[in-house]
C-alpha cells in the first residue's frame, strides 16, 4: 500500500461493516454478569456467616440422651440460636483492607527513572498538610498505602536530571467516607490561601479540574523560598486528589530542585492513577 | 434508575466509530470487537455517571485503551455471554490494505497509535485529542508527526514482509 490516506479510508470501510452486538444485548450481558458477581459475593458472605455460626455454636456437646420416660421438653424450653437473616442484596460492599501494587499508577516507559526505584515515603510525607491536614487518616479510613517514583521529561536526553517525583497515596474508606474527605478538602481550600513549612511559604490555589474519576481537585502550591536559598526561578508542587468510588488517591508532584511541575505531567499521572484503580477495582 | 433508551442511542451513534478506534489501538479485529462490547458494558453498569460525563465517548475509549493494555484478561466471560445473543453474520474478510495498515500500526508506540487513530478514524482535532489524552496540543502534534513518519516507514516494511511471505 503506497497511500496512507487510502489505507485509513479502507480501514474505516472494512471496520464499519463489522458485526457488533445490539445495545440491548450488551446491556443484558452486563446485567447478567453483575448479578452473577453479586450472587458470588452474597454466597461468600453466607459461607462466612455460616462458618462463624459453626465456630460459635458448633462445639461438640454430649451425645444425645437416649429415649426415657420423662416427658419431652416443650418447644420453648430449649432456646435455639436466633437465625441470622440472610444478607440483603442491597448491603454495602465489604470494606477494602489491602491495596495491591497494581493499584498504583505506572509511569510511562519513556518517563521512567528505573535506576532510582520505587520508594515508600515516610508517613508524614504521604499526603500534603495544606493548612489543617484535611487528608489525614480518619476513622472512616480502612487502609492507606503510599509509593514514590521519580520521573523524567518525555524524550529527555540520556543523563538528564529527573523532572521530579510523584508520590501516590491511595486510601480506602468505608461507604461514603471518601466523599466526606473530598468535601473536607474543598472546605479547607476555601479558607486556606497560604501554608508554611519551616521558612518556606506556600500559596495555595486550584487549577483546572481533571476529568478523571468520580470527583477530583487539582491543587497548586506555589513556593516562596527565602532569598538566600532561592534560585530566582518560580517553584511549585502540584497535588491532584481524585476519588474513585470509596477510594481516594492523592498524587503529589514535586520538582527536581526548585523548578515548576508541568501541568501536563500532573494530568497525565492523574489519568494513569485512575486507570490503575479502575483496573484494580 | 439507568436510562436504557439514552444508553441505546449512545451505543447506536458511537459504537461503530469506537470500533474503528479499537481496531487501530488493539491491532486485532476480533479482540477489538470484544473490547468495544466490554467497554460499553462497563459504561452501562455506571450509566448514570457516564451519561453525565462531559465526553462519554472519550470515557469509552479510555476503557478500551486500558483493556488493550490489560491483554483481555477479563474479556472471556462477556464475550461468551454476547455470543449467546446470536451468532455474528458472516463478515467479509478485511482488505489487504487494512491488514497491512493494522500490522504497521501494531509496531508503533501506543501513544502514537492512539493519536493517529483519534485523528484519522475518529475525526478528532488536535485540541480535542489533547484534552482526551491529558497532554498539551504541542505534544499531540509531535506524536502525530512522529507517528505519521514511523507509520510510513513501517508500511513499506510490512508490505514487503507480507509480499515475501505470500510469494
Amino acid at each position: 500500500m503506497r497511500d496512507v490516506e487510502d489505507g485509513w479510508a479502507q480501514l474505516i470501510s472494512d471496520v464499519d461493516g463489522s458485526w457488533l452486538a445490539s445495545a440491548a444485548a450488551v446491556r443484558r450481558a452486563a446485567d447478567q454478569r453483575a448479578l452473577r458477581r453479586l450472587a458470588v459475593m452474597t454466597g461468600a458472605v453466607v459461607v462466612a456467616l455460616v462458618a462463624t455460626g459453626v465456630a460459635a455454636f458448633g462445639r461438640p456437646g454430649p451425645p444425645p440422651p437416649g429415649p426415657t420416660n420423662t416427658p419431652s421438653p416443650s418447644a420453648t424450653a430449649a432456646p435455639s440460636p436466633v437465625p441470622t437473616p440472610p444478607p440483603s442484596v442491597t448491603s454495602a460492599q465489604p470494606s477494602i483492607t489491602t491495596i495491591p501494587d497494581r493499584a498504583f499508577l505506572v509511569v510511562p516507559r519513556d518517563m521512567r527513572r528505573d535506576e532510582i526505584g520505587v520508594q515508600s515515603p515516610p508517613r508524614d510525607e504521604q499526603v500534603p498538610a495544606l493548612c489543617d491536614d484535611p487528608l489525614a487518616a480518619d476513622d472512616a479510613m480502612t487502609v492507606r498505602r503510599s509509593r514514590q517514583t521519580y520521573y523524567q521529561a518525555q524524550d529527555a536526553p540520556a543523563g538528564s536530571t529527573p523532572e521530579g517525583s510523584v508520590t501516590e497515596t491511595i486510601s480506602a474508606y468505608r461507604a461514603g467516607g471518601a466523599a466526606v474527605v473530598m468535601r473536607r478538602l474543598r472546605t479547607e481550600l476555601a479558607t486556606c490561601g497560604k501554608a508554611a513549612e519551616g521558612d518556606i511559604t506556600y500559596t495555595i490555589t486550584t487549577d483546572r479540574k481533571p476529568r478523571y474519576g468520580d470527583d477530583a481537585v487539582h491543587i497548586v502550591e506555589a513556593m516562596s523560598i527565602p532569598p538566600d536559598r532561592a534560585n530566582n526561578s518560580p517553584s511549585n508542587h502540584r497535588i491532584v486528589v481524585v476519588r474513585v468510588g470509596d477510594v481516594v488517591t492523592v498524587l503529589t508532584l514535586r520538582p527536581w530542585e526548585q523548578w515548576q511541575v508541568d501541568r501536563d505531567d500532573a494530568e497525565l499521572f492523574a489519568r494513569l492513577a485512575v486507570e490503575a484503580i479502575d483496573d484494580w477495582r | 434508575m439507568r436510562d436504557a433508551p439514552s444508553f441505546d442511542e449512545f451505543y447506536r451513534t458511537t459504537s461503530v466509530r469506537t470500533l474503528r478506534y479499537a481496531v487501530a489501538v488493539v491491532g486485532d479485529r476480533t479482540e477489538a470487537q470484544d473490547a468495544v462490547q466490554e467497554a460499553y458494558a462497563r459504561a452501562w453498569r455506571r450509566w448514570e455517571t457516564v451519561a453525565a460525563h462531559p465526553a462519554p465517548e472519550a470515557w469509552v475509549r479510555l476503557v478500551i485503551g486500558r483493556l488493550a493494555r490489560d491483554r483481555w484478561r477479563r474479556l472471556g466471560r462477556l464475550g461468551a455471554l454476547l455470543r449467546h445473543s446470536g451468532p455474528p453474520p458472516n463478515a467479509p474478510p478485511p482488505s489487504e490494505n487494512t491488514v497491512v495498515l493494522i500490522e504497521a500500526l501494531r509496531a508503533l508506540p501506543a501513544n502514537q497509535r492512539k493519536v493517529l487513530a483519534l485523528h484519522y478514524l475518529c475525526d478528532q482535532s488536535v485540541e480535542a485529542i489533547a484534552t482526551e489524552t491529558g497532554v498539551s496540543p504541542n505534544t499531540v502534534k509531535s506524536w502525530l508527526s512522529r507517528g505519521r513518519q514511523r507509520l510510513a516507514a513501517q508500511l513499506t516494511e510490512t508490505a514487503t514482509k507480507l509480499e515475501v511471505r505470500d510469494a
